[in-house]
């Protein structure tokens, strides 16, 4: 179905994942979701951002949509593909999972680790 | 924000490779100023480190492996190399058409240049009693050096081929999946030159010793030529294990009229072995001569011998590579080192006519 290595997933390429979860997005709007998704922790600068969508882009996961030319500069669209989607989907199955256990291992808020599932 | 600012991102940006510039480079432009506060006159610390970076990386990553590079190197319209999988076709695209590009490939290509050169140079060394010659060096560096920039300068045949063996025309758009397959051509194998080159250097040595270069039997230039032939063998040894990687990773050729079986055969290859063993004896014999004199004469013969068995086998390697109308290499001959059996596809077609291609999708 696919071979992305989900477990090995690092955290802003599941960040630039989930941000294009929720449709098509051009990077600077990648960026600014991936803060608001990580409550202000990752913060991606363009190196990082394009050097990750290459080679998502390569290995199937994202594609480019459309591009637009605002203010003199130019904005590529990306989405996710339905690969991308799988991966994404499997990671985060993956790390709730993950989670989950931990939560009801250290005790943390109670029955709320129960109550996810 | 201002004109330093983005001028500045164009700086770093040249970190990054050439092919992803101008893939990506606009729109990372476009980002590192749509991130910098409306005020800002020059990028801030955190913006140029990851460009840094970023562009570090991406060069190193986007370095091909040693056996695309070897293939890209080493094509040509003789032989079957060129075709580099499809993730390198974008750093393929863009070296092709750059001069410095074809410089390294044909630098890489004519290595064996350098190499024979300087296992030239050692005996004419040996005989000065210098032990080694540093202009013989210099000069096969040269000589590498002047070769190469002869062959980058004679490259649009080179580039044709690597065109048309990666799906490309030769204005660098794409060919139909079904016209890139029947764009091989005959399977030459182009390592032809190992065998009597390194034969010929052997026989130097051999030859140097028994003409009565005195200095060669002593017992620094004996363990010189033993390391020679030791550096000499594991190099052709890696050889035949570098073009058995580039044969498997280019596609299979389509359905081949006919099926050629590696022209050599137990005898060629006892030859080759036997030539070697009696240079690896020779040389330790010129070792020991340097303590036992009276076995001057047992040396002198072993290389008499292996002058013989140098002679015969290039001989036997011509003869082969006339009989089957193709070029041989190192491998026919050890056939643990290639492959067993050499696909022979069709010659190259004429080019098809322009209203006959299928439209690009």
């Amino acid at each position: 179905m696919h071979d992305v290595p989900v477990a090995t997933m690092r955290e802003p390429t599941y960040l630039i994942l989930v941000a294009l979860g929720g449709g098509e997005r051009h990077g600077y709007g990648i960026t600014q979701d991936v803060a608001v998704l990580s409550e202000g922790r990752v913060s991606l600068g363009a190196g990082t951002l394009y050097g990750a969508l290459d080679r998502l882009v390569d290995e199937g996961l994202v594609a480019p949509t459309r591009s637009e030319t605002v203010d003199g500069r130019l904005r590529r669209y990306y989405a996710l593909t339905e690969q991308g989607g799988i991966a994404v989907r499997i990671e985060t199955r993956h790390r709730l999972s993950v989670a989950r256990t931990a939560a009801t291992q250290l005790g943390i808020a109670g029955g709320l680790a129960r109550s996810w599932a | 924000m201002t004109r330093s600012a983005e001028e500045e991102a164009r700086r770093y940006l040249r970190l990054f490779p050439r092919w992803m510039r101008e893939v990506r480079g606009e729109e990372a432009i476009g980002l590192v100023l749509d991130q910098l506060p409306p005020d800002a006159g020059r990028l801030p610390v955190r913006s140029k480190v990851d460009l840094t970076r970023a562009g570090l990386h991406a060069q190193r990553i986007g370095r091909p492996p040693h056996k695309v590079r070897r293939t890209v190197a080493s094509a040509s319209p003789r032989s079957r190399g060129g075709t580099v999988p499809p993730e390198w076709r974008p750093w393929l695209l863009d070296g092709l058409h750059r001069r410095s590009f074809a410089f390294t490939c044909a630098m890489t290509r004519n290595w064996h240049i350098l190499v024979l050169g300087i296992l030239w140079a050692a005996p004419y060394g040996a005989r000065s009693g210098a032990g080694w010659d540093p202009w013989g060096a210099v000069l096969a560096v040269g000589l590498w050096i002047l070769t190469s920039a002869l062959a980058a300068l004679r490259v649009q045949r080179w580039r044709d081929t690597l065109s048309v063996r990666n799906g490309l025309r030769p204005d660098g758009s794409p060919l139909p999946l079904h016209q890139t397959d029947h764009y091989w051509t005959r399977a030459a194998i182009s390592n032809v030159w190992v065998l009597p080159g390194l034969m010929a250097g052997a026989a130097v040595h051999a030859g140097a010793a028994a003409l009565g270069w005195p200095d060669i039997g002593s017992p620094g230039n004996g363990i010189l030529a033993f390391w020679l032939v030791i550096a000499a063998l594991v190099g052709a040894w890696l050889l035949g294990v570098d073009r058995l990687a580039q044969e498997r990773m280019a596609p299979a050729p389509p359905a081949s009229p006919r099926l050629l079986q590696p022209a050599g055969g137990g005898w060629s290859a006892g030859m080759v072995i036997g030539a070697l063993v009696g240079l690896l004896a020779a040389a330790l014999i010129s070792w020991i001569v340097g303590v036992v004199a009276g076995i001057l004469g047992l040396a002198t013969l072993a290389r008499w011998v292996l002058c013989a068995s140098a002679a015969i086998v290039s001989v036997r390697a011509v003869e082969a590579e006339r009989r089957q109308s193709r070029r041989i290499g190192l491998w026919d001959l050890f056939r643990s080192t290639g492959p067993q059996i050499v696909n022979w596809p069709e010659p190259l077609p004429p080019p098809p006519d322009e209203q006959d291609r299928p439209a690009l999708g």
